[in-house]
C-alpha cells in the first residue's frame, strides 16, 4: 500500500512539471498582455515600462520560465498577482476554503440526488418513472451549469421569487451582528443555490452511472440467489443490489472532484461565489500570469489527488482490488 | 478626487466591462431628464462649466454648501449605502491602486490638497487656500490644523511632502507619475505651510500639484519604496477622509464607517459596504430585490424593466468618454481623408443610438468633450448621407466594376475587417449594424471580436484596419497622446493620425497660459481633426446609475457618482438596517 501511494507520487512529479511547463507556454503565446490593461493615455510611456519591470515582464521569456519554476520548487513562491497586487499563494488561501466548501456540498447534492434517482430508475426499468426521470436527468446533464445556475437565481433570487440570497456567502451588512445560529442558517441560504446548481448536473450523471450498475448487479447470480432464498425485494435491492452498485460510483466520485472545481469556475461567476474558479476567470482573461499558473498547478493536483483516493478506496471497498 | 486615478481606470474599465461604454454629454447645454416613473430626480448635465477646469480660483460654493448641510443638521444619521460592484478592488492605497473599484474606496478613505467640485474647479480641502508667487513658478498651499489621520495623528505638511516623494519615485511606478514632471521641489515651510516649487509656467501647474491623494508618513515612511506594493497598509489603509476602513474579505465585501472625527463632520450613513458582483445580470437583480442599494453604469438595456420598480431612482448625467470607430491611416484603404468621410457619411449614428443607447446617448463629432472647456462645438460634421458617401467614392475612383455588389478600384474590392473587444454588448452589437450599412453602399465589412486584452494588444500593435473603442475624457487639456505624430509609436496614437499642423498647434497649446488664445488653438485643432476623420466619432454615451430611493441629497454630475457621498442621508422612518453605533445623532 505504502509502496503503491509513494509510487503515485513520484509519477506526479513529471505529471505536475508537464502541465505547469505546458500552461507557461501556453498562456504566454496567448496573444495580449497584462500590460495592456494599464493602457491609458495620461500614463507615459517610460511610467508603463516601470510597472512592466515591477512585474518581471522585461525579462526573456526563458529567464521568466526558470525563475518561476525555481521559486516554485525551492521557496514554494508562487509570485504575486499583478491584478490583486498580494502574493498568489494568499489570493489563493482566501478564496480555496470557500470553493471546497461548495465542492463537498456539491458533491453531496450530487451523490445523494445521483444515488437515488439512479435506483429509482434501475429497479422500474422501462416504466414511465425511468422515462420521465431519463428525460429530466438528460435534460440537467445537458445543460451548462451557468445557465441552469441563471434559472435558478431568476426563479428563486429575485426574480419571480425572493426565497435566497441572489450571491456572496454571507449577508454582507448584518452578519456581524447576527447570533451564532443565525450565522449559520445565513450560511445555509447563501450556499444553497450554488451548490445545488453545481451539484445537479453532475447528479445527472451519476443517476445515469448508478442505473447502469445496479442493472448490471441485479442480473448476477448472487442476487438470484437471495431471491430463492426468498428475502423480501427491499432487502435484495438494497442490501445485495446497491452495495455491490456503489463500489464503481467510488471511483467515480474520485474522477469527479476535479470536475466539481472546474465547474465552479462557472457557478462561481454566476453566484459571486468568492472561491478559486473567480480567481481563474479573472486570471485567464486579464492575463494574471502568476495566479493562473499556480492555480492550474493547484487543479491538477487536486486531479492527480482524487484519482489516488479513489484507488485507495476502492481497494478498501472491494476485497478482490489488491494495490502494489 | 484623484482625476488621474478616474482616467486610469475608466479608460481601462470601460471597454472590457459590459456594455459600460462611456460618454460624455454633448453639445455645450444638456439638460438630461430622467425619464419614466421611477425619475423623480431632475438631472441637469453640468457640460457647460466651460473653463473652470483650469481655474485656480478658490472656489468654496460647494465647500460652503457642505457646511451649511452639516451646521443645519436637517438630516437623520444612520443606515447602510451597499454598493453593487463589477469586481473587486486590487489595493486600497492610492498609488498603488490602478483600479476604479480600487479608487470608489479609497477616494471616501483619503485626502487631496484640494477637492474637485462637480465644476472641476479646484474647492478646498487639506489645503484651506493657496496662492501663487508673482512669477508663477511658486505655488504656497496653507493646510488646515484639524485633518487628523484615523489613528489619531495629524495630517501635516510633512505628509504631503513625503506623498510627492512617493509619487515621483520611479521605483513606486506611480501610474500618474508624468503629472509630477514639472515639480522640482516641494519645500516645507511649517507643519501647515507647503511650497511647490516649477520648472515652468504652464496652465495646468495647481492640478498637478493637487493630483494624488496624501499619504500618512508616519506610517509609510519605514517602508522601502520599491516594496510598498505589497506594504500590509494596502489591505488596511488608515486615511483622513470621511469614513475609516472597517474590513476587507476578499471578493466578498469591502465595509468603511463613517468617521466621527471627520474635520468637516461626522457622514449620516453609517457604513457603506461594497460588494463585488462580477455577473451582469445578477448585479442588476439584486438591485431589483434590494440586496444591493446601488449599481453603476447600469446597461441601457435595463432602463425599461428598472423604471417599473418603485424604489429605484435613476441618475443620468454625461459621462466623461467618446466611442469612436478608428481608421487605420497606414492601410491603404484609408489613406484619403474622403473615403474616410464617406464613411461616416455611410454610418448613421442617431440610428445606433436609438437602436442601442436609447435616450442615454448623442452623436459625437470631434475629439474633445463638451464637458471640456475647451470644447469646439462647431467643427465640421458628416451627417448621414450614404448618395453622398457613394458620390464621394465615385470620386475617388471606386465603382463596382465587375457587378458583384461590392465596390473595387485596380482590382481589388473595398473590404476591410472591423475590431472589437468582447464583454461590451454595445459594441459587440454595432459591429453587426455597421456592416449592415456599409453593406449598402458597396463597401464589405467582416466584424471580429476580441479578447479584451488582445484587441487592445492589436490596437497598438497597428494589427487591425478599423477598430471601435473608447476613450475616456482627461481634464487635463492635451491632444499629445491621441493625436501627436510623435504619439504613434508608443502611446496612443493608434490611428497613425500625422498632422503638422495639429502637431504645431498642441505643442503651443498646451503650455499656453493665455486661457482665450489656448482656446482658440485647441478649437482650430478640432477643426483639422474632424475634417481629416481618422475617427469617426460615434456617440457619447450617458451613464445611467441606479439607487434606492430611501437616500436623500444624493448628488450624482460627472465628475464622479459619489462627490457627495459624505451627505446622503436617510430619514429615520425609512432606514432598512438598524444603526449599530448611533441611536441618535
Amino acid at each position: 500500500m505504502l509502496t503503491f501511494i509513494f509510487r503515485r507520487i513520484l509519477i506526479a512529479i513529471p505529471i505536475l512539471w508537464g502541465l505547469l511547463t505546458l500552461n507557461f507556454v501556453l498562456i504566454h503565446s496567448a496573444p495580449g498582455n497584462p500590460a495592456e490593461l494599464f493602457i491609458n493615455p495620461d500614463m507615459d510611456p517610460e511610467a508603463r515600462e516601470l510597472i512592466f519591470k515591477s512585474m518581471g515582464l522585461d525579462r526573456p521569456l526563458y529567464e521568466q520560465y526558470f525563475s518561476y519554476l525555481r521559486e516554485v520548487v525551492f521557496n514554494f513562491n508562487f509570485g504575486e498577482s499583478f491584478l490583486k497586487k498580494r502574493p498568489v499563494a494568499d489570493v489563493v488561501m482566501d478564496a480555496l476554503p470557500n470553493t471546497v466548501q461548495l465542492s463537498v456540498l456539491a458533491l453531496c447534492v450530487q451523490l445523494v440526488i445521483g444515488i437515488a434517482v439512479g435506483i429509482v430508475a434501475a429497479v422500474r426499468q422501462y416504466s414511465h418513472t425511468d422515462n420521465v426521470i431519463r428525460l429530466i436527468s438528460l435534460t440537467f446533464y445537458s445543460m451548462p451549469s451557468f445557465y441552469l445556475g441563471l434559472i435558478l437565481l431568476f426563479l428563486f433570487g429575485g426574480g419571480v421569487w425572493h426565497l435566497l440570497p441572489a450571491s456572496g456567502m454571507i449577508d454582507v451588512v448584518q452578519y456581524e451582528s447576527m447570533t451564532f445560529f443565525e450565522k449559520i442558517w445565513d450560511r445555509a441560504i447563501h450556499i444553497l443555490l450554488p451548490s445545488i446548481t453545481l451539484g445537479l448536473g453532475a447528479a445527472a450523471g451519476v443517476s445515469r452511472f448508478m442505473r447502469g450498475e445496479l442493472l448490471e448487479v441485479i442480473r448476477q447470480d448472487y442476487i438470484r440467489t437471495a431471491r430463492a432464498k426468498g428475502l423480501r425485494e427491499r432487502a435484495v435491492v438494497f442490501k445485495h443490489g446497491v452495495r455491490n452498485a456503489l463500489i464503481p460510483i467510488i471511483t467515480l466520485v474520485g474522477l469527479s472532484v476535479p470536475f466539481l472545481f472546474s465547474g465552479a469556475v462557472i457557478v462561481e461567476n454566476v453566484f459571486a461565489w468568492p472561491g478559486m474558479g473567480r480567481i481563474m476567470v479573472d486570471a485567464a482573461f486579464q492575463r494574471d500570469y502568476p495566479v493562473f499558473l499556480s492555480v492550474n498547478l493547484f487543479f491538477g493536483c487536486m486531479v492527480l489527488l482524487g484519482s489516488l483516493v479513489a484507488d485507495l478506496l476502492y481497494a478498501v471497498a472491494d476485497p478482490r482490488v489488491r494495490l502494489e | 478626487m484623484n482625476l488621474v486615478r478616474f482616467l486610469t481606470t475608466v479608460v481601462l474599465l470601460a471597454p472590457i466591462s459590459g456594455c459600460t461604454g462611456e460618454g460624455s454629454g454633448s453639445s455645450g447645454s444638456v439638460s438630461t431628464r430622467a425619464r419614466g416613473k421611477a425619475g423623480s430626480v431632475d438631472t441637469v448635465a453640468d457640460a457647460q462649466y466651460a473653463d473652470r477646469g483650469i481655474s485656480e480660483e478658490i472656489v468654496t460654493e460647494f465647500t460652503d454648501q457642505f457646511k451649511r448641510f452639516t451646521a443645519e443638521g436637517k438630516y437623520d444619521v444612520g443606515d447602510v449605502l451597499v454598493v453593487g460592484t463589477s469586481g473587486d478592488a486590487d489595493s486600497l492605497n492610492p498609488i498603488i491602486s490602478s483600479n476604479v473599484l480600487g479608487r470608489d474606496v479609497y477616494g471616501r478613505l483619503f485626502l487631496s490638497l484640494t477637492r474637485t467640485n462637480p465644476d472641476f474647479s479646484h474647492g478646498p480641502e487639506v489645503a484651506k487656500s493657496w496662492e501663487f508667487s508673482d512669477d508663477r513658478k511658486e505655488l504656497t498651499f496653507h493646510l488646515r490644523d484639524d485633518v487628523f489621520w484615523h489613528d489619531g495623528v495629524k495630517t501635516t505638511a510633512h505628509d504631503v511632502k513625503f506623498t510627492h516623494e512617493l509619487e515621483s519615485n520611479p521605483e513606486v511606478a506611480w501610474g500618474a507619475i508624468k503629472w509630477k514632471e514639472y515639480i522640482e521641489d516641494v519645500v516645507v515651510i511649517d507643519d501647515y505651510t507647503i511650497k511647490y516649487v516649477f520648472t515652468k509656467v504652464y496652465p495646468y501647474q495647481l492640478m498637478d500639484a493637487v493630483v494624488g491623494e496624501i499619504l500618512p508618513k508616519h506610517l509609510l515612511e519605514a517602508i522601502p519604496p520599491a516594496e510598498l506594493k505589497n506594504a500590509e497598509f494596502n489591505r488596511k489603509p488608515v486615511g483622513n477622509g470621511p469614513y475609516k476602513f472597517k474590513e476587507w474579505k476578499a471578493q466578498q465585501y469591502i465595509e468603511i464607517v463613517a468617521n466621527d472625527k471627520f474635520y468637516a463632520g461626522r457622514p449620516p450613513i453609517d457604513r457603506i459596504i461594497f460588494k463585488p458582483i462580477p455577473d451582469t445580470e445578477s448585479r442588476v437583480l439584486q438591485l431589483r430585490n434590494g440586496e444591493v442599494d446601488f449599481v453603476e453604469r447600469v446597461p441601457p438595456r435595463y432602463a425599461r424593466e428598472l423604471e417599473r420598480l418603485s424604489h429605484l431612482a435613476p441618475h443620468v448625467y454625461p459621462s466623461r468618454g467618446y466611442t469612436y470607430l478608428g481608421w487605420n491611416l497606414k492601410n491603404p484603404l484609408f489613406q484619403s481623408k474622403r473615403v474616410r468621410q464617406a464613411m461616416t457619411m455611410a454610418i448613421n449614428r442617431q440610428e445606433i443610438i436609438d437602436a442601442l443607447l436609447f435616450e442615454y446617448g448623442e452623436v459625437c463629432t470631434g475629439p474633445i468633450s463638451p464637458i471640456i472647456w475647451a470644447h469646439n462645438p462647431d467643427v465640421p460634421d458628416f451627417p448621414y448621407d450614404p448618395e453622398k458617401a457613394k458620390k464621394h467614392l465615385a470620386e475617388e475612383g471606386w465603382a463596382d466594376t465587375d457587378g458583384d455588389g461590392w465596390l473595387d478600384k485596380d482590382g481589388q474590392k473595398f473590404s476591410f475587417t472591423l475590431k472589437t473587444n468582447k464583454g461590451n454588448q454595445i459594441r459587440e452589437d454595432m459591429v453587426v449594424i455597421i456592416q449592415d450599412m456599409l453593406k449598402k453602399i458597396g463597401v464589405q465589412v467582416t466584424p471580429i471580436i476580441l479578447e479584451p486584452t488582445v484587441f487592445f494588444g492589436d490596437l497598438k500593435k497597428k494589427n487591425f484596419e478599423a477598430g471601435i473603442a473608447g476613450w475616456s475624457v482627461a481634464l487635463k487639456m492635451d491632444l499629445t497622446t491621441l493625436w501627436h505624430s510623435s504619439s504613434i509609436n508608443d502611446k496612443f496614437n493608434f490611428v497613425s493620425y500625422s498632422n503638422p499642423e495639429v502637431d504645431r498647434i498642441t505643442d503651443v497649446a498646451k503650455f499656453e497660459t493665455d486661457i482665450q488664445k489656448s482656446k482658440k488653438l485647441w478649437w482650430r485643432a478640432q477643426e483639422i481633426i474632424a475634417d481629416d476623420q481618422p475617427y469617426t466619432f460615434l456617440f457619447i454615451q450617458k451613464d445611467v446609475n441606479w439607487i434606492h430611493k430611501r437616500f436623500r441629497n444624493v448628488q450624482m454630475k460627472t465628475v464622479s457618482w459619489n462627490y457627495n457621498i459624505e451627505q446622503w442621508w436617510v430619514p429615520k422612518a425609512e432606514q432598512k438596517y438598524k444603526s449599530q453605533q448611533h441611536e441618535s445623532r
